[in-house]
């Protein structure tokens, strides 16, 4: 068995094979490694089979017993000559077509498998016309042989272990392309996602959506939580939409590789929402939890802008470069699927009819934890009369929606349908954490049944102060200790005693988290230094293998072969030292990161009873303090987030302030007596 | 005898003159030593420390020339004319040089005159976009002295640089002392406006406070309340462009607004007509308080302290207190705390503020002694440090306005001074 580190540090390295060769290259590495999984295991499934049957009987099965156990053990076909030997025998020149031969016969032949193992096509032409093929077939075989030696068969490598080794590939990617709009729109970053789904807290039989699934990363955790605590993943209920091709089919073969049953659909989930009621199509379907991470302030979310244009009839450009766009008036606007209870959003920005969709897929008990720009939570004006603010104007729909939320929608006359606040927590992060954009995000947490004490108030918690993140040059993330700040916050709501017995519960899987990073970063040191460290070798032993053999011969070594050696044998030192002292630091990276961990326990246990630093985390804030404040939810309203004011001792100042003037009396004086002898 | 003013070529006036350099970044054991290193920003008048220092591998590794104590220190890229005198030894960025004076020149006497003739100096630069003066044109620059290249013209040079240094140094001396005075103030509201210091100089005992969820400790006799409840009106001046006069009626904006009042010094004028109009909606009197709400000057405030009638402009906001509740004087003070500062940052939306909103104002929570008296005694307390910082202010354009009439006399000989019983006084102190 091979390990998740190992594994997914190998199956990185096919990167370095095709990086700058094609565009959307993960794509190729993913779709690739998922046939060769499928080739693989079937053989494997197989000789399980029988093995099992042997186990159970004791006996041999016979062929047509052998027979039956094909026809059952198997998740998926492969048609004749479509396996993975097929293509690696085929020669050069019929690599590409092979390969695209035999993903598209096992598509035919797995309805679930449509579109996702053939997303790619390995045979496209070369643009110039010239016959050639785009990904050159040297490349592909070079792609193939590297793959080849890893067996990616149960055998050697466990659903769990697979699935986690593919999502490791998915992080990669995205961070290597992190300033790119497509990391953002597949990959939300963990630390995130596990503190959402650790406050959401799925349960065994649950049903899970996620309207902009990206590659799963939600489901997949929300999943792996059920089966932690659970210690199956039967019964699990995942439901997603992604709307980008070659993301959809990475989610579904992210969902096939981890074992789960998914139902991962195609399609604009605002135009166009895949999940409906059996008996009438254009009621949204409900959930008992929803989690996303939206494309944050989408323009023209509902498709019906136009460009706008000048006087001139020539179109208007945005400083950005975008054409700015013209959108018609709300009065006609109906959604078919009637989810925009609370007001119809600004059609220039997507923020609240995501949320408004979110909302329409819980169901009457359903939460929900949703990643959102802090532009939610205090966008849009309430009404402004002209002697309040020298200007009238009507409430902001952004402001109706917030409002409606904190405290029910209501109908044409302004009254309010049913009074009920569903917003129950509020995250505010720091900058520059999510992949494809550096603005501040937060987390907001929805509840349509809040426990009765907390019916009419909202937690809002503070995570963006300096020092709560790692800031990186190109990106911040969360450590684990970091997580454990806000979970803790999020969990108790102040509450020391739940606190302790959070923070008791979470230390262990943090340690673990640390453990396991620590693991792939070693797997990672292994892989970049292996081929270094080989080759040095090598040149040692062969230049040493050169000196004894002359001197076996009763021959002198010549000086240079001599210093030749030593070079051999220094730089040889120099690249194991290197190594060994990369490990050293990640390993007490691990080190201090562990020590982090009680340092915030402490820290949050001081702080927990202490009312002048609680301010400054987190506040638990009443529905009347809310109305007092317009229902903007702009964390320093409620949050101590500014410096206390340096206090200046009054006997010291009082002191330099005298000392001041006496020197300014000198120095009066004699400027004074200076003039006197000028005039 | 010698005894004229000339203008002399600069190159015949020092013994050495170079620009500086600097180290390769990537090697970080350039930097980090013990040679001080200058940039533009920090060349004073007198140059005894830099931000950055190099190592001696750094200095060596690049162009840098290190200068002795004395030298004088001219900015002559990017920014040109900066100009100090090195109290150390140290050595320079690119674009700065380094000038070592010869025995017939004193050193304060030729940076005095840069400092004088700064547009000369960018007559002598070269570049669009990027000005600088290069070495050889910097030596043809002719400078203005005494009977050159005479011991006579050295000692005369030296006391005409004393005059002007000891000028540098009252204008220095009353900086330092508006910053002790605004440190001393900053302490005084942090202790007068929660309470803990009364007006007259005694401190509230402990067991005169009561404890409040916001504000913690509160005097026992103080209120806590809204600035909405407190004031009969939050308003902002005319937004619409108003039509000018040359004469008429007083129309002040956010730079007639200062810390220890209003001035109707640079004011704009309408026609009594249109002030009349303004001042339905936004009309101050005395008593009221007025705070900048957008620009460079965004939360300076004061008491109108003037009983002249006029109106204001959009960019200032106006405060009409109950007056029977709370003093406008102390209102003013109140705004001129960090706490307030806080509560506007905490009201408005967005993380860089940009403006003060009306209605965020109407929402501060203020805390103040119920007796109205004791409000006075505390806002009069305080404006005689804003009073006395301004009057610091004007003493520091005064002495500005001296030393450059100064320079002008005795830098060109215009006026020519005693050069004995000067040397002979500055030597005493």
């Amino acid at each position: 068995m091979i390990t998740k580190q190992a594994l997914g540090s190998t199956l990185f390295g096919m990167a370095d094979i095709l990086r700058d060769k094609v565009e959307d290259y993960k794509s190729y590495i993913l779709s690739l490694l998922f046939f060769k999984r499928l080739s693989d295991n079937y053989t494997w499934e197989i000789e399980h089979g029988i093995q099992e049957f042997k186990k159970e009987y004791s006996v041999e099965p016979n062929e047509k017993q052998k027979q039956k156990i094909i026809a059952d053990k198997h998740d998926f076909t492969i048609p004749d000559g479509c396996f993975w030997e097929d293509v690696r025998k085929a020669p050069l020149d019929k690599k590409n077509d092979a390969l695209n031969k035999a993903v598209n016969a096992i598509a035919d032949s797995n309805a679930p498998l449509k579109g996702v193992i053939n997303t790619v096509r390995w045979n496209e032409p070369s643009p110039d016309g010239s016959g050639g093929k785009k990904l050159h077939p040297e490349v592909l075989s070079l792609l193939i042989n590297y793959l080849d030696a890893v067996d990616l068969s149960n055998r050697n490598a466990s659903v769990d272990i697979l699935g986690d080794a593919y999502e490791y590939l998915i992080k990669r990617f995205a961070d290597e392309n992190k300033g790119g709009t497509t990391a953002g729109q597949f990959y939300t970053p963990q630390e995130v996602v596990d503190i959402i789904v650790r406050y959401l807290k799925p349960q065994k039989g649950s049903t899970l959506y996620d309207p902009t699934c990206g590659s799963g990363g939600f489901l997949i955790n929300a999943a792996k939580y059920i089966k932690k605590n659970t210690g199956t993943q039967k019964n699990i209920r995942l439901f997603g939409q992604e709307d980008v091709w070659n993301t959809w089919a990475i989610a579904n073969i992210n969902m096939i590789l981890h074992g789960l049953d998914a139902s991962i659909k195609k399609g604009d989930t605002l135009k166009d929402p895949k999940f409906t009621e059996e008996d009438n199509d254009l009621t949204i379907k409900t959930f008992d939890l929803v989690m996303a991470n939206f494309p944050f302030s989408q323009e023209n979310w509902w498709k019906n802008g136009e460009p706008k244009k000048d006087k001139k009839g020539k179109p208007v450009i945005k400083k950005d470069g975008s054409p700015q766009l013209e959108y018609p008036g709300k009065e006609d606007f109906k959604d078919p699927y009637e989810r925009f209870d609370y007001g119809v959003p600004p059609f220039s920005n997507g923020d609240f009819a995501f949320l408004q969709h979110i909302v329409a897929s819980m169901n009457e008990s359903g939460k929900a934890g949703v990643v959102c720009p802090q532009g939610v939570l205090f966008r849009g004006q309430p009404e402004k009369t002209e002697e309040e603010d020298g200007q009238n104007r009507k409430a902001d729909d952004e402001y109706m929606i917030r409002r409606g939320f904190l405290q029910g929608p209501v109908n044409k006359d302004g009254k309010f349908v049913h009074a009920i606040n569903i917003i129950d927590a509020i995250v505010v992060l720091p900058g520059n954490l999510f992949y494809g954009t550096t603005i501040p995000g937060s987390i907001l947490l929805l509840n349509k049944n809040k426990p009765e004490e907390r019916k009419d108030k909202v937690l809002m918690v503070y995570a963006a102060k300096e020092g709560w993140y790692k800031e990186e040059s190109n990106m911040n993330t969360l450590l684990p200790h970091d997580i454990l700040r806000i979970s803790t916050l999020l969990e108790s709501w102040g509450d020391i005693e739940i606190a302790k017995a959070w923070i008791d519960s979470q230390k262990s899987r943090l340690r673990d988290l640390i453990q396991e990073e620590l693991d792939f970063k070693k797997g990672e040191i292994e892989l970049d230094t292996q081929e270094d460290i080989e080759l040095a070798k090598d040149k040692y032993q062969n230049t040493n293998e050169l000196i004894k053999t002359k001197e076996a011969e009763g021959k002198k070594p010549t000086q240079a072969q001599l210093n030749n050696l030593q070079k051999a044998k220094e730089s040889l030192e120099k690249l194991i030292a290197q190594k060994e002292q990369r490990i050293t630091e990640a390993e007490k990276k691990a080190e201090n990161e562990r020590m982090s961990i009680d340092e915030v326990e402490t820290e949050l246990l001081t702080m927990l009873v202490d009312p002048e630093l609680r301010k400054r985390y987190f506040s638990v804030v009443g529905m009347e303090e809310l109305e007092e404040n317009e229902f903007n939810l702009n964390i320093p309203r409620y949050v101590d987030t500014f410096e206390p004011e340096e206090e200046i001792d009054l006997d010291e100042a009082i002191k330099s302030f005298r000392a001041s003037l006496q020197k300014q009396n000198y120095t009066d004086d004699l400027l004074s007596n200076l003039m006197k002898l000028i005039r | 005898m010698n005894n004229e003013w000339k203008e002399v070529k600069l190159k015949y006036l020092i013994d050495k003159m170079g620009d500086g350099g600097t180290p390769s970044t990537l090697n970080q054991n350039n930097f980090g030593g013990e040679i001080p290193w200058v940039v533009v920003e920090d060349i004073r008048p007198e140059i005894y420390d830099t931000k950055t220092k190099l190592t001696e591998t750094g200095l060596r590794s690049c162009s840098a020339k290190l200068w002795p104590i004395d030298s004088v220190i001219l900015s002559t890229g990017a920014t040109i004319g900066e100009v100090g005198i090195a109290k150390v030894s140290l050595c320079t960025k690119q674009g700065i040089t380094g000038l070592v004076c010869n025995e017939f020149t004193n050193n304060y006497y030729l940076k005095f005159w840069l400092e004088h003739n700064r547009n000369t100096l960018f007559r002598y630069s070269q570049g669009t976009t990027f000005k600088e003066i290069r070495t050889r044109p910097l030596g043809n620059l002719r400078i203005k002295i005494p009977s050159p290249f005479t011991n006579e013209s050295v000692i005369e040079q030296k006391a005409i640089a004393g005059i002007l240094s000891k000028v540098d140094e009252a204008i220095e001396a009353v900086k330092n002392s508006i910053k002790a005075e605004e440190c001393l103030k900053k302490s005084l509201i942090q202790n007068l406006l929660t309470g803990k210091l009364k007006p007259d100089g005694t401190w509230r005992s402990k067991d005169e406070f009561y404890v409040d969820g916001k504000f913690d400790k509160v005097p026992k006799g103080w209120e806590i309340e809204k600035i909405k409840n407190l004031t009969n009106r939050v308003t902002d001046g005319e937004h619409l462009s108003p039509d000018f006069q040359s004469s008429g009626a007083y129309l002040l904006s956010a730079e007639d607004v200062f810390d220890d009042g209003i001035s109707f010094e640079k004011a704009k004028f309408v026609r009594s007509d249109d002030c009349r109009k303004f001042r339905k909606r936004c009309d101050p009197d005395f008593g009221d308080v007025l705070i900048v709400s957008r620009g460079a000057g965004i939360g300076r405030t004061c008491k109108v302290n003037q009983n002249i009638e006029f109106c204001l402009m959009g960019s200032v906001i106006l405060i009409k207190p109950k007056n029977e509740i709370l003093h406008g004087g102390y209102l003013s003070q109140y705004f001129k705390s960090y706490s307030a500062w806080v509560e506007l940052q905490k009201l408005s939306g967005t993380t860089a503020q940009q403006a003060i909103y009306l209605t965020h104002i109407n929402k501060v929570k203020l805390m103040y002694p119920s007796d109205i008296a004791e409000q006075k005694d505390i806002s009069e307390f305080l404006e005689k440090f804003d009073s006395d910082i301004s009057s610091k202010q004007s003493k520091i354009q005064s002495l500005k306005t001296l030393k450059k009439s100064l320079m002008q006399n005795l830098l060109t000989g215009k006026v020519r001074v005693d050069v004995e019983k000067i040397n002979k006084l500055l030597k005493e102190v």
